[in-house]
């Protein structure tokens, strides 16, 4: 271990990062601050930092102005739908890449990866005009099935699933266990880790998603939450009580999970590198 | 043949007759293993991959709206009205490269920075950072829209607050037309410069020790190290987020979309705003997917100009 002493620099550097950090941290506690805070105490000025007091009423305010429940179960339904169908392809085919030979192999492959380079949002007005002419606008569909094939997550459970050893799968083959029986008891669990990272990079490209459900659903049942939230911002241009207290509804739960899972979320979600 | 084919052969071989049918067997049932995986999989690749690359383009040389049934072909009609009679196209064009050059090096260097501070500090302190900054990273980027709002609000906001504390006069962020593209960058640089900072962190703890070690033996300073050492060593990953930061400033839509739509004027209107308006609003499928392809030759462009200039690098 190298032994580190506290010299002036590494001060300055310390407390010059501190300040980046607040001001990381500051619009957060901000709007957490707002959100409990009347709509006349917001437009004091000079603003007060504490509220005068802690009003719970801007949160009850919320669930009347939206079904913010409703926007939160379709997000997290959706997005949880999306993750498990996401991983298992990207596993399997990952598996398959990896461990299985087969006549256009590479040139399959190769395809996928190419496509990869493709910002997909570029491709999302065609995409639409497919949606509409499937009538799949408007259903759970659009909100789910072009998120079920994660080419990303394919390419990087292959690189995992060739560092599985052959001689497990072998063996468990020679104990009788069929293909499928084989990926679930004995390759899967191996991969667990990478998995972990992947389930954290999909569920919140799903759940974050924005331009995507923006366009492809209108009926107010099938909103998810960043979709319900940009309404609100929209209807409810000034009343910042109330979106402060939305927008604080919708971060604290990932912000939990987040503390539980930071390792995962980190290594998830640097693993893809795009974030919209 | 596969390796592990080997055990279930000299397995076989205690009852040799049936060993070939059941070779055969393993063989047809891993193939329909991977046909059964690889099948739907190509389905849905076929529709929502390649189907979308084909109409992008096939869109593009036609007239196809979504309000009329029929279209006929128009060549580039659509890609000469876009630089001859549009005249919004250029000034989203112009919008989206000037948030480009705002984005890209602002949040390149910032993020080197930052990645260079928080290796340079203790375990601790640096593990505390890396959460703290990374927290935007996770949030919908909607919510920090709607938060950054009521920040730059121009009578009651924080930020006008603090300038006025200071004496400084208010400003008009986001109602400004010479501001608001520059605070939309602003939110932009704010969620993306802690995680691109963790990319960076991790290819710097990556660094072989003893290099450090050999360095500070002939006598090199920190500085040196950082400049001769880190820097070089981890440019293949500068290079990676430069090229992730310029994908991610061409296709800027949701801070705008949520916080301007384009205003005041045509101050903040993108590239995919313009698409989104074409395309969706107008339901002019044709025109929008040419400037899509516009679109995706710029991006592809500037991603494939700053990878030869890492090989070029690497080649000196």
């Amino acid at each position: 271990m190298k032994k580190k002493f506290l010299r002036p620099g590494k001060c300055i550097i310390g407390i010059l990062l501190f300040l980046g950090a607040v001001t990381m941290v500051f619009p957060f506690i901000w709007m957490l601050l707002s959100s409990v805070k009347g709509q006349t105490e917001l437009l004091q000025m000079p603003p007060t930092f504490w509220p005068e007091r802690i009003r719970i009423e801007n949160y009850t305010k919320v669930l009347s102005a939206i079904p913010f429940v409703k926007y939160f179960m379709n997000s997290v339904l959706t997005a949880l739908i999306n993750t498990a169908v996401g991983i298992l392809t990207s596993a399997l085919a990952g598996y398959v890449f990896a461990k299985y030979q087969f006549k256009g192999k590479e040139l399959l492959f190769w395809i996928m990866i190419s496509c990869m380079m493709i910002p997909y949002d570029t491709l999302i007005i065609p995409l639409y005009k497919i949606m509409v002419k499937m009538h799949w606008t408007n259903t759970y569909l659009v909100l789910t099935i072009p998120f079920f094939v994660n080419i990303f997550g394919m390419f990087m459970m292959r690189q995992f699933m060739e560092s599985v050893p052959n001689d497990y799968i072998e063996a468990a083959e020679i104990d009788g266990c069929g293909q499928y029986k084989t990926f679930f008891r004995v390759v899967f669990p191996i991969v667990k880790p990478a998995v972990a990272a992947l389930c954290i990079f999909i569920f919140m490209g799903s759940y974050n998603s924005f331009l995507w459900p923006l366009i492809t659903v209108n009926s107010r049942d099938l909103f998810t939450l960043p979709i319900g939230m940009a309404s609100l911002t929209t209807d409810r241009k000034s009343e910042f009580d109330l979106l402060m207290a939305a927008s604080t509804m919708a971060v604290v739960p990932v912000f939990l999970v987040f503390c539980c899972a930071q390792r995962y979320f980190v290594s998830g979600l640097t693993m893809g590198g795009v974030k919209g | 043949m596969h390796r592990y084919d080997k055990g279930r052969k000299m397995r076989q071989k205690s009852s040799p007759g049936n060993s070939l049918k059941k070779a055969l067997n393993r063989k047809n049932r891993r193939r329909l293993f991977a046909f059964s995986i690889l099948a739907p999989l190509s389905l849905w690749f076929l529709i929502f991959m390649i189907l979308p690359i084909v109409s992008v383009l096939f869109y593009s040389f036609t007239n196809a709206n979504m309000a009329y049934p029929d279209w006929k072909f128009v060549g580039f009609d659509q890609y000469i009205k876009m630089f001859t009679r549009d005249t919004l196209f250029p000034v989203a064009v112009k919008n989206t490269v000037k948030s480009a050059l705002i984005i890209m090096p602002a949040t390149v260097v910032l993020s080197v920075t930052l990645a260079l501070g928080i290796n340079a500090v203790s375990e601790g302190y640096g593990k505390v950072l890396t959460f703290v900054y990374f927290l935007p990273s996770i949030i919908s980027m909607v919510a920090v829209c709607m938060v950054w709002k009521w920040l730059y609000h121009q009578q009651y906001g924080i930020l006008n607050a603090v300038l006025k504390f200071f004496g400084f006069p208010a400003q008009k962020f986001l109602n400004s037309s010479s501001q608001a593209l520059v605070c939309l960058c602003v939110i932009q640089i704010w969620v993306l410069i802690g995680y691109y900072a963790v990319i960076l962190l991790a290819a710097i703890r990556g660094i072989d020790i003893s290099l450090y070690e050999a360095a500070k033996v002939d006598g090199a300073g920190s500085f040196q190290r950082t400049f001769r050492i880190t820097l070089p060593l981890i440019r293949q990953n500068i290079f990676f987020v430069c090229v992730m930061a310029t994908t991610q400033a061409f296709m800027i839509f949701t801070p705008v979309k949520v916080l301007t739509d384009g205003m005041p004027g045509t101050s903040t209107y993108v590239l995919m705003l313009h698409i989104m308006n074409r395309g969706i609003n107008n339901s002019d499928v044709a025109y929008a997917s040419a400037m899509s392809l516009v679109l995706m030759g710029i991006i592809l462009i500037f991603s494939l100009i700053q990878k030869l200039v890492v090989r070029e690098k690497e080649e000196a």
